[in-house]
């Protein structure tokens, strides 16, 4: 199994008390597999990637629970064993893209940066592996726009830029953090279906934190739907969209709007 | 990381040690033997606005005019005139035509031989209004000097050489205290041709300051404005004031605070000395012994106008002065003054030391101001000048004058409004003045500052708009006397009539203090010149051998 | 979109760079107009030249010589006239011309300046830094203690402090003047220090709004270790508002020259300018008045570029963010 997460529990300080935000998670993701972590905001599953990654706030602790990847435990490895790992094996895609660039760094600086921190090699090379991962995500005119800075790409030519920087060294593990909820509705698809591909390609582990069951009834295979820190129910993506066993799945399948229903159009085609 | 923090205080003490090393503790006693040799440091708080000799009217600029030239006349250890580049005194006629003879063997630094037509060009080139000299006034008695100054004549009648070396000056008339204004910088001779050189014949701007070539024992080495003056040694000196010093330097912009602190460090050889810090430096050992203090020849007054009401009535002004109380004010001072009884100072020639001013007298202060209709209470506006010194003087006469009944507030301007209001006709009725001698004489007191054909419009010397025609009939006569006895008997005569008429408050005459290290011998505060660094010379302690 | 317009760019900050000139130039005017007016009425600069001693006709003759006789107007023309050929006038205290004496000064003033500007970058960059990094420990209270001091104490009163201190208590340094590094120590210090505070805090805050951006979290979770990430991603964009603030302070800093010039007898143009109100020299203050006014106009050019270089949402004609 790529990544074993069991009982986990995440507590944030709030002054001399602790505030639970996760609550005994546990889920697994195979190489290959999609696996959807599904909630309203503010239901800890973005605070249980960040654990994974590594980059919880110095206000969290990690009362117990394991992270266990490629077989390794996470949570009580050294912080230069787990930076190893940030971007190199485990990867993330960022919700905002405009946000999650830097401003004031061309995009092939900042996609060579991940290469050359963890592939080592010429500013050069990197460079040149830099634009080559640009051309896979499907940025056209790879070579002149790597000189582009963020402001001047579109929002999708963005999100392309941050799956780049994500797939750059080949993660075994990408953590997709609401990838598509800050673009326009006939660009998400596109970013999908990309993700999709790659995921293919390279046989990725991806963990889909989402809060739009449309998504994941697109791209996932297992889904993990949490409430309030807490798992609610876990189970194959078909079953769960054919039968949710738990009152809340099925007010989250209710309220999925109508307006996806392009989507899951446009991908079939 | 804690280790680096150390070794970052290691280096930063190393740093400060190193640094620490720059500072001289004393003077460079290599350069020094016999008595002879060395720098004298010195610093003051202002630059030096020119070295220019037509222009530079003020102690600092002076200073150094007198170490890089050399006039006809100087003064002697006192205050009395002495030939400098005149063979000798000059032959009087009529106390008003003066002919002097040179010496042949002063030199320019630059190699050529002083002449008469050197001083004849000095003065002419101050009188031409192109060279915006502020000195104009002392020469204008000179014969044709305003039609030179008008634009009338090329050159001024009363300014002739006959010869090489021969020089006759003639004033329109009789003036023998004129002697005392050809012993004064501006009278001092300047090569044409090296003028001319750094001059606009259009505008009469001149950079000459920066490029002086005089005949005085010093030569200019090095001078950079705000920065520091440095003279050395002129080799070609054959006149009377050869210094034994190698050079003399100022460092320009530090305070009296900081003079003071640089002076305790041994960085200067001599300090000015803050009044705040008067008490530390006569209560410390090391300090005390080192404390040179003189009398200057000059006045600090309270001008009572007496074309304005309530001055016109003599009884006012002399109730004020009944009222003044000098140990009040001397205590203020901190023994850096004498208490004052009439218009000359001391140092003075033709001061009077029978003459009594008047006591501190409250009950008769009253009974005057009641005869004069004062009798319940009289309020007077006093204007000083916004500087800490006067404003403590000011407060102390305030409370004088309350003790008698009179109501005094202050009125404190900046010093440019103080230069506009100043000796201006009708404006002030009583304000504090003061009067630094440009020469010993005592015409430079009483005729400038008393004579009531001197009052003007604006810029008025006499700025108590006095006018006695008894006094002026003495002064004018005085003026063109040549025997000296009965010049001063008239110049007493007029001043026992001016305390009588009470023009002033006659408050205090100043002290000159300066610090001096021990190692500094021969240091005077001279009569008429702050300094005579000629007469300086450096011995290391334990060697005190003066130089032969 | 596509292809990156350069020459658009390059033309926008001609046009930024020239609009900046012609109001640095109204500027100048103005302030000329203003001085001159202020400094009449403050006085007559023919009196204070030929002191208090000097009778009517002396002065009356200095003060045509020297044009101060004729209309206002007429002066100002004329000032503005010479000024555009570099003739700032004369000075009354020193009878040199203006220009001249400005230009003697001014490195001794520029390397107190540059003294204090590198200790507010050098010192204050790094402190603000850290203490943004560790918010709310005991770094960042004694940081914020250090800065507060900084900003309310006097610059004079700290000169003052620093001279009795280290130069007359423990002879380290020298007490005032100019001519060595020892020298420039103590200036230094003062002028850093009193402007420290402010730009360790302004750094400090301009650093806690970037902390939290997601491009930081993304940089970290490229496996960037903590140093990479505050210098490459945080840094830079931390510096924008300060580089802005750099500039408006320009004028700051002078004012602090002026008074640690005073303090540590040190022969820069602030120095001479306060002997030159003193004593009433009206073209020297005018002069050193309009030269800072042109520095701090040409600051703020240079303010304006140097962000067209940090930030290139400015190149596009983005507004500042």
């Amino acid at each position: 199994m790529l990544l074993e997460i069991r009982d986990l529990a995440i507590s944030f300080r709030a002054g001399r008390t602790l505030q639970p935000a996760v609550d005994g998670l546990s889920l697994s993701v195979a190489a290959g597999q999609t696996v959807g972590l599904v909630g309203e905001s503010g239901c800890g599953k973005t605070v249980s990637a960040l654990a994974v990654l590594g980059l919880l706030p110095p206000a969290a602790t990690v009362p117990r629970g394991s992270i266990r990847f490629d077989g390794a435990e996470l949570l009580t490895a050294t912080p230069a064993a787990r930076r190893a790992l940030r971007g190199a094996r485990i990867a993330l895609i960022a919700q905002d893209p405009l946000a999650a660039l830097n401003p004031v760094h061309p995009v092939g600086a900042q996609v060579a940066e991940v290469i050359r921190l963890h592939g080592g090699g010429t500013r050069a090379a990197a460079w040149a592996r830099a634009v080559e991962a640009l051309r896979e995500v499907g940025l056209p005119d790879p070579a002149q726009r790597a000189h582009d800075y963020p402001h001047q790409l579109s929002g999708g030519q963005r999100q392309r830029v941050g799956i780049a920087m994500a797939i750059a060294c080949r993660p075994a593990l990408l953590i997709a953090d609401e990838p598509t909820t800050a673009l326009d509705v006939s660009v998400q698809a596109q970013i999908l279906d990309l993700l999709r591909r790659l995921q293919a390609e390279h046989r990725m582990g991806l963990l889909l934190i989402t809060h739009d069951l449309g998504i994941v009834a697109e791209l996932a295979d297992q889904v993990t739907v949490m409430r309030a820190g807490r798992v609610v129910e876990q189970q194959a993506v078909g079953p769960l969209f054919a039968a949710p066993r738990e009152d809340y799945t099925k007010g989250l399948l209710a309220a999925v709007p109508r307006i996806d229903r392009p989507v899951e159009r446009l991908a079939s085609v | 990381m804690r280790r680096c923090g150390r070794s970052w205080w290691w280096w930063f003490g190393a740093l400060c040690c190193l640094l620490a090393g720059c500072a001289r503790p004393g003077p460079d006693w290599r350069t020094v033997s016999g008595g002879r040799g060395g720098t004298l440091r010195l610093a003051s708080q202002n630059d030096i606005r020119t070295l220019d000799t037509a222009i530079g009217y003020d102690i600092n600029s002076w200073r150094f005019e007198r170490l890089l030239n050399e006039g006809l006349l100087g003064y002697g250890a006192d205050a009395t005139l002495v030939p400098v580049i005149a063979t000798a005194l000059p032959q009087i006629r009529d106390g008003r035509v003066f002919t002097f003879r040179l010496r042949d063997d002063v030199r320019f630094h630059h190699g050529r031989l002083v002449e008469a037509a050197d001083v004849k060009y000095a003065i002419e080139r101050l009188l031409d209004p192109r060279t915006k000299s502020p000195a104009v006034g002392f020469y204008s008695g000179l014969v044709g000097a305003q039609e030179f100054i008008d634009g009338q004549a090329t050159a001024v009648r009363g300014l002739r050489c006959p010869d090489r070396l021969s020089l006759e000056i003639e004033l329109l008339e009789p003036d023998v205290a004129f002697l005392n204004v050809l012993a004064m910088p501006f009278s001092y001779p300047v090569p044409r041709e090296l003028v001319e050189r750094y001059t606009d014949p259009e505008t009469g701007d001149s950079n000459w300051s920066e490029h002086v070539v005089g005949c005085g024992p010093y030569r200019l080495a090095e001078w950079q404005r705000g920065l520091r003056i440095r003279v050395e040694q002129f080799a070609d000196y054959r006149g009377p004031q050869r210094g034994y010093l190698q050079a003399v330097e100022m460092t320009f912009g530090i305070p009296e605070f900081m003079q003071l602190m640089m002076f305790e460090r041994g960085e200067l050889d001599t300090s000015d000395v803050p009044l705040p810090d008067l008490d530390r430096v006569r209560r410390s050992p090391q300090l005390r012994d080192r404390l040179l203090t003189e009398p200057d020849n000059a006045i600090y007054y309270c001008s009572m106008n007496t074309e304005l009401p309530p001055f016109r009535d003599v009884r006012v002004r002399q109730a004020f002065n009944y009222a003044y109380d000098k140990e009040r004010t001397l205590r203020i001072l901190n023994g850096t003054a004498e208490a004052a009884t009439g218009v000359l100072p001391p140092g003075m020639p033709g001061y009077d030391p029978s003459l009594r001013g008047y006591p501190h007298d409250p009950a008769k202060a009253r009974a005057l101001l009641a005869a004069a209709g004062y009798g319940d209470g009289l309020s007077v506006e006093l204007t000083t000048r916004s500087r800490p010194r006067e404003k403590s003087w000011a407060q102390a006469i305030q409370q004088d004058l309350a003790e008698v009944g009179v109501k005094a507030t202050l009125r404190e301007v900046a010093f440019p409004q103080w230069l506009d209001l100043a000796g201006k006709r009708g404006q002030v009725a009583f304000s504090l003045n003061a009067w630094f001698q440009d020469y010993p004489d005592p015409s430079n007191f009483l005729d400038v500052l008393l004579n009531g054909e001197k009052i003007t419009a604006e810029n008025s010397n006499n700025r108590a708009f006095y006018r006695n025609p008894a006094v002026d009939q003495l002064l004018n006569a005085a003026r063109g006397l040549a025997d000296p006895e009965r010049r001063l008997a008239l110049y007493r005569a007029a001043e026992r009539r001016i305390v009588a008429d009470a023009p002033w408050i006659f408050c205090y005459y100043p002290a000159r203090l300066v610090l001096v290290q021990p190692w500094v011998h021969g240091y005077r505060l001279h009569p008429v010149w702050s300094s005579c660094d000629e007469r300086v010379w450096l011995a290391p302690p334990g060697q005190e051998e003066p130089p032969k | 979109m596509s292809q990156r317009p350069t020459a658009a760019r390059q033309r926008r900050l001609g046009r930024q760079i020239a609009t900046r000139l012609g109001w640095g130039a109204l500027t100048l005017l103005g302030t000329a107009a203003l001085l001159l007016l202020l400094l009449h009425l403050s006085g007559d600069p023919a009196k204070a030249y030929a002191g208090e001693k000097a009778d009517e006709a002396t002065v009356a003759r200095i003060r045509v010589q020297m044009g101060f006789d004729r209309p206002l107007a007429v002066q100002y023309l004329r000032y503005v006239g010479r000024a555009l050929r570099g003739d700032l006038g004369r000075s009354t205290l020193y009878d040199q011309p203006v220009a001249k004496l400005l230009w003697q000064r001014l490195p001794a003033t520029a390397l107190l300046a540059a003294a204090g500007l590198a200790f507010w970058v050098l010192v204050g960059v790094p402190v603000g830094i850290y203490t943004a990094v560790h918010q709310g420990r005991a770094a960042d209270r004694l940081g914020l203690v250090v800065a507060v001091l900084s900003y309310s104490i006097p610059t004079f009163w700290l000169g003052r402090l620093l001279q009795h201190e280290l130069a007359w208590r423990l002879p380290w340094f020298p007490v005032g003047g100019y001519g060595s590094l020892a020298h420039l120590v103590l200036p230094g210090l003062t002028l850093g220090l009193a402007g420290v505070g402010y730009y360790m805090r302004l750094v400090h805050t301009s650093m806690l709004e970037v902390l939290p951006a997601e491009y930081i979290r993304t940089a970290r979770a490229k496996g960037l270790s903590e140093w990479a990430v505050l210098w490459h991603h945080g840094f830079r964009n931390a510096m924008l508002p300060v580089v802005t603030v750099l500039g408006l302070d320009t004028a700051r800093l002078l004012g602090g020259v002026v008074f640690t010039e005073a303090v540590f007898a040190w022969p820069g143009i602030g120095s001479q300018a306060v002997q030159a109100i003193f004593n009433l020299d009206q073209p020297l203050v005018m002069g050193t008045v309009l030269l800072t006014a042109a520095l701090v106009v040409a600051a703020n050019l240079v303010v304006d570029v140097l962000y067209y270089v940090l930030d290139p949402r400015i190149r596009d004609g983005e507004e500042r963010h």
